[in-house]
C-alpha cells in the first residue's frame, strides 16, 4: 500500500485525498480497512493528516509499534514536494521492513524452540507411560 | 452578497483562529476587501480600496496596527499554508515555485518565502513568511466596452493598469462576453492562462465562466501556449495575462503573422510607464494594437481611465519611447463625462 500510495503521490502528484480515496478502492485486507477509514474521516471535514493518524490508530490488524509508525507519517504526507514524499514513504517502508524481519525471525526462532519442546515433551510423554 | 460569499469562500482554508476572526468582520468590509495577506509574526491585513487595514481579534478593522491586531505566528501561517495546498504540497510544486497557490473559485493565495534555485531556475520555496490572498471576484457586465470595441475594430487591444487594478477580471470578462455572442457574433478564443488565474482552472475544472466557444489552456507558459493553441486550437482571438518578456512578445508576434487578433494585459500604471517598459515597446512596436484600455487603479478594479488609440506614426519607430504614445485619447472624466482629446505628436 505504502509504495502504491508513494507512486500516487510522488509520479502522478495526486493530492493525498484523491490518493487515498483511489487507493482505498484498489486495495484488499487492512489496507483496505485503513485507508477506507482515513477516507472518511476526511469526508466528514477532519484535515488529512489526523485522518490518517485516526485511522492508523484504529488498525488493530497491526502491533501498536507498528500503529504509530504509520500514524507518525500522517505528519509528514503531503509536507514537502516530490522528493520528500518519496523520502518519507521510503523511511517509513524501511522501518515497517526492519520490522516485519524481526518479527519473522522471532517466529522462527520461537517455532524451533515450541517445536524442541514438543519433541521433549513427547519424550517425556513416552517415557512416563512405560 | 456575492463578493461576501467570495470573501468567505477564498478564507475557507485559513489556520482556524484566522479564520474565525475574519469570518467577524462586517459584510461591507468582507464585500470590499480584495486582498487578505498573512506575514510571519505581522498583524493581518486586508486591501480595501487599495489601502491596508489591519483585522483585529475581535473581528474589527483598524487603518494603523495596535494592540489586540490579530497576529499570523508560525503556526499560523505554517497551517494556513498546508490547508491551502490541501496538505499536498507535493501537488502544487510548480505552482509553488511560481509563487502562488490556485484556489477553489478562482482565488490564489501567492506565497512568499526563500526560493530554492537549481540551475538558475527557481525550483521551490521554503521558509514560507507571507501569503497573499487574492480574492477573484466577477465584476459583471465591466467588459462590456472592451468587448464592444474589440468587435468593432480589426485589431488587437490590450489592457493596462498598476497592479490590483483589475486587469484580470477585465479580461476574463471580455472573453466570456466575446465568446458567448453576447457582443457581436461568438468569437473562437483559445486563453492562455499560465497560472491558472484567468479560468481559475483546480484539477482541470474551470472556477469562472469564459462562454462557449472558449479553449483554456491551463497551465501553459505563454510562448509555449500560443504556439500550441495555434498548431492545434486554430482560435480567431488569443487571450493572455501580463504580458511580461521578450519570449512572449516574439510568440505574440508569431501569432499575429498567421492572422490571429490578440486580448493582452500588461502591467503598467500610465501611458508613460507603459512606453517606458521594453515590453510595452515590443507591444506596440508590432503596431497590431488599435486600442489600449488604460484602467484607474487599485482603488476602482476593473474602471477604464483612458482608452488610447496609437497613432500610426508610433508604430514606425517602437523605441521612440513618448512619442510612441502621443495618442488620440478618450479620456473619463469623474462622473461618467467622457472628454475628447486629440494631442499633437
Amino acid at each position: 500500500m505504502l509504495g502504491a500510495l508513494g507512486e500516487e503521490l510522488s509520479y502522478n502528484q495526486t493530492p493525498l485525498r484523491t490518493a487515498a480515496e483511489r487507493l482505498s478502492r484498489r486495495s484488499a485486507g487492512a489496507a483496505r480497512d485503513f485507508l477506507h477509514a482515513a477516507c472518511t474521516y476526511m469526508e466528514a471535514g477532519l484535515p488529512p493528516p489526523e485522518s490518517w493518524a485516526r485511522a492508523a490508530e484504529e488498525l488493530r490488524a497491526f502491533e501498536k509499534t507498528d500503529r504509530q509508525e504509520l500514524a507518525s507519517l500522517a505528519y509528514f504526507l503531503g509536507g514537502s514536494d516530490i522528493e520528500g514524499q518519496r523520502a518519507t514513504i521510503g523511511r517509513c517502508l524501511r522501518a515497517l521492513e526492519e520490522r516485519r524481519h524481526y518479527a519473522v525471525e522471532k517466529r522462527d526462532r520461537l517455532s524451533k524452540v515450541y517445536r524442541t519442546l514438543g519433541v521433549l515433551a513427547g519424550m517425556a510423554a513416552v517415557v512416563a507411560a512405560l | 452578497m456575492a463578493n461576501i460569499a467570495a470573501f468567505e469562500q477564498a478564507i475557507g482554508r485559513l489556520y482556524q483562529p484566522l479564520r474565525s476572526a475574519l469570518m467577524r468582520l462586517p459584510g461591507p468590509v468582507k464585500a470590499g476587501a480584495t486582498e487578505v495577506r498573512l506575514r510571519l509574526g505581522g498583524p493581518v491585513s486586508l486591501t480595501l480600496r487599495g489601502r491596508p487595514a489591519f483585522v483585529t481579534e475581535s473581528g474589527r478593522v483598524v487603518y494603523t496596527p495596535t494592540e489586540g491586531c490579530l497576529i499570523a505566528g508560525d503556526q499560523a501561517l505554517y497551517e494556513s499554508f498546508r490547508a491551502l495546498c490541501e496538505y499536498s504540497v507535493h501537488s502544487h510544486q510548480r505552482a509553488i515555485a511560481q509563487g502562488f497557490i490556485p484556489l477553489p473559485g478562482g482565488h490564489r493565495a501567492g506565497v512568499a518565502g526563500a526560493a530554492v534555485v537549481e540551475q538558475g531556475v527557481v525550483s521551490n520555496v521554503r521558509d514560507i513568511a507571507g501569503i497573499n490572498l487574492r480574492i477573484a471576484r466577477a465584476l459583471p457586465g465591466c467588459g462590456g466596452e472592451v468587448a464592444g470595441a474589440f468587435a468593432a475594430i480589426k485589431g488587437s487591444i490590450m489592457l493596462a493598469g498598476p497592479p490590483g487594478s483589475g486587469k484580470t477580471t477585465l479580461l476574463r470578462e471580455t472573453v466570456r462576453l466575446l465568446s458567448s455572442g453576447q457582443v457581436g457574433e461568438h468569437h473562437l478564443i483559445t486563453v492562455v492562462d499560465e497560472r491558472c488565474e484567468i479560468g481559475g482552472s483546480l484539477s482541470g475544472r474551470p472556477q469562472f465562466d469564459l462562454g462557449c466557444c472558449t479553449d483554456l489552456l491551463s497551465g501553459y507558459p505563454k510562448a509555449a501556449g500560443v504556439l500550441t493553441a495555434l498548431r492545434v486550437l486554430s482560435p480567431q482571438v488569443i487571450a493572455l495575462d501580463e504580458i511580461g518578456d521578450a519570449a512572449e512578445c516574439a510568440a505574440l508576434s508569431e501569432g499575429l503573422n498567421s492572422g490571429v487578433r490578440f486580448i493582452v494585459t500588461v502591467h503598467a500604471g500610465s501611458r508613460e510607464e507603459l512606453s517606458r517598459r521594453p515590453v510595452g515597446r515590443a507591444l506596440l512596436g508590432t503596431g497590431a494594437f488599435e486600442r489600449i484600455f488604460l484602467l484607474s487603479g487599485p482603488e476602482n478594479p476593473g474602471r477604464i481611465k483612458e482608452v488610447i488609440t496609437p497613432h500610426e506614426a508610433a508604430y514606425q519607430d517602437p523605441r521612440a519611447d513618448l512619442a510612441l504614445l502621443q495618442l488620440r485619447s478618450v479620456r473619463r472624466g469623474p462622473i461618467g463625462h467622457t472628454v475628447q482629446s486629440r494631442r499633437q505628436s
